[in-house]
């Protein structure tokens, strides 16, 4: 083979990967379906904490509020209600979001967080 | 002397073969090696299980805070399609609306707690487009017994419109960046609202706001500690409708001044089975209507939850046509406070 068809032939080879990583990224990328609360943005993940805590207010249930904040993945839910009281703090929100929000800080101190693994998630090319 | 017009004459396969070899290698990386990471996803592509529950989620919030615009903002980010185009805020919100509803419909059916059931109910009827009872927190309170002060002091958030400082943060799939949850809350341009003097919801609210972008908050029902009341049983009718499919029973709850009443449970017992069903979950045919389909050479009981009066001996009875055919008629049972 002459040293131009190798040329031609590796030049080719890169319009194809071009090509490839075209349609895999842009055209047709890898879409995440079936993802769990720990994939959230962190600011649905501020929010979803912000609902647990009102949603304590009604059910006055520390372990399913501890169930809840585990999907998101943090380290413990203590430690995420933490991270959302010192969010919600810095943003001078209201006095009853902040209360709502220790409470539930406060009703999980008594309560172990269990540790949950949630399902990996699907992929679909 | 044949070689070199053979050599002239062959088509450039290799070139082929190269783009081939190129496009299978590019795939492999886009799709294997380093695929496109979604690590901040929206709420639209969770699992479905965990939409239900965030769902649930958005629905006890809403009982707890009263912000419908803030609940149909959140159920706008959950309930998008799955390409992620935005629908119309018509269709997203009847689509929200009929989510919850059947969500609200087999939570009952599981036997869910009746705060998540009620909630579910309240937030769907609200959805309806039209006014809706303030959500009474006791009314979906039933799992606690009793409220110590601090409760009541925390139970009683300020409605939204009376508080000029009210920080709402908004919400929107269209934020590219990640922001922080400071800088969401802060980003969230904020009107100071005016003394509130209707409570009737006159605009369906944007669902999504970009950053920046203001909105004035609707007057939002705000959650009472009024004690719910007992309902007693006004009128038992049978209605003799040939148009209507199968026999029921039908159950119509209003307040004293004619207002219908979402949310309120009704147990009902036959022997060897018991269910429950719930006001306010086909709000086309009203906030105060629930029925339930009954079976033949059966004999039910029935009670609101929180109601002392039992309403027995309900079962098919049978109506005529002027042709004189037997068809089952429906019973109507409205109920009110004493």
């Amino acid at each position: 083979m002459m040293p131009l068809r190798w040329i031609s032939f590796f030049v080719a080879i890169l319009v194809g990967a071009v090509i490839g990583l075209y349609y895999g990224w842009v055209i047709n990328p890898v879409q995440y379906v079936d993802t769990t609360p720990a994939s959230l943005r962190e600011v649905y993940k501020t929010d979803y904490v912000w609902m647990v805590a009102e949603a304590y207010q009604i059910e006055h249930n520390p372990e399913l509020a501890a169930r809840r904040l585990a999907l998101l993945g943090g380290a413990s839910a203590q430690e995420t209600v933490q991270d959302a009281l010192l969010s919600a703090t810095q943003a001078n929100s209201r006095d009853v979001d902040l209360q709502r929000i220790r409470n539930l800080e406060n009703a999980l101190q008594n309560y172990n967080s269990p540790s949950m693994n949630t399902p990996p998630v699907k992929k679909t090319p | 002397m044949n070689k070199p017009r053979d050599v002239e004459q062959r088509k450039p396969w290799y070139l082929l073969t190269g783009i081939i070899l190129g496009v299978l290698f590019g795939l492999g990386y886009a799709w294997w090696v380093s695929p496109v990471e979604y690590v901040d996803t929206p709420p639209s592509s969770l699992r479905n299980d965990f939409k239900d529950q965030y769902r649930v989620l958005i629905a006890l919030s809403y009982a707890v805070n009263g912000d419908l615009v803030k609940a149909k903002e959140r159920l706008a980010l959950l309930d998008v399609d799955d390409h992620n185009k935005p629908k119309d805020k018509a269709t997203t919100i009847a689509l929200s609306s009929n989510k919850l509803v059947a969500q609200a419909q087999q939570a009952v059916a599981e036997g869910k707690p009746e705060t998540e059931t009620k909630a579910l109910g309240m937030l769907a009827a609200a959805l309806g487009q039209r006014p809706t009872p303030a959500p009474s927190l006791t009314s979906i309170q039933s799992s606690t017994p009793s409220l110590t002060p601090s409760d009541v002091s925390q139970a009683t958030p300020i409605p939204d419109t009376e508080v000029p400082d009210t920080q709402v943060p908004t919400l929107s799939e269209s934020e590219s960046a990640t922001p922080t949850p400071a800088e969401r809350i802060s980003s969230a341009e904020l009107t100071p609202p005016v003394t509130k003097v209707n409570t009737e919801i006159a605009v369906i609210p944007s669902v999504t706001m970009t950053q920046g972008q203001s909105f004035i908050p609707l007057p939002s029902t705000t959650p009472s500690l009024t004690p719910a009341p007992s309902y007693v049983l006004k009128s038992k009718k049978l209605i003799c409708d040939p148009g209507l499919k199968k026999p029921m029973i039908q159950i119509q709850v209003a307040d004293a001044s004619q207002k219908p009443i979402t949310g309120v449970q009704v147990l009902i017992n036959w022997q060897g089975g018991q269910d429950t069903f719930i006001t306010g979950l086909k709000p086309d045919i009203g906030l105060g209507y629930a029925d339930f389909s009954l079976i033949p050479k059966t004999v039910y009981s029935l009670r609101l939850m929180g109601s002392e009066e039992l309403i027995n001996d309900l079962k098919i009875e049978e109506c005529e046509t002027s042709r004189q055919e037997r068809y089952g008629g429906t019973w109507l049972l409205t109920f009110a406070p004493p």
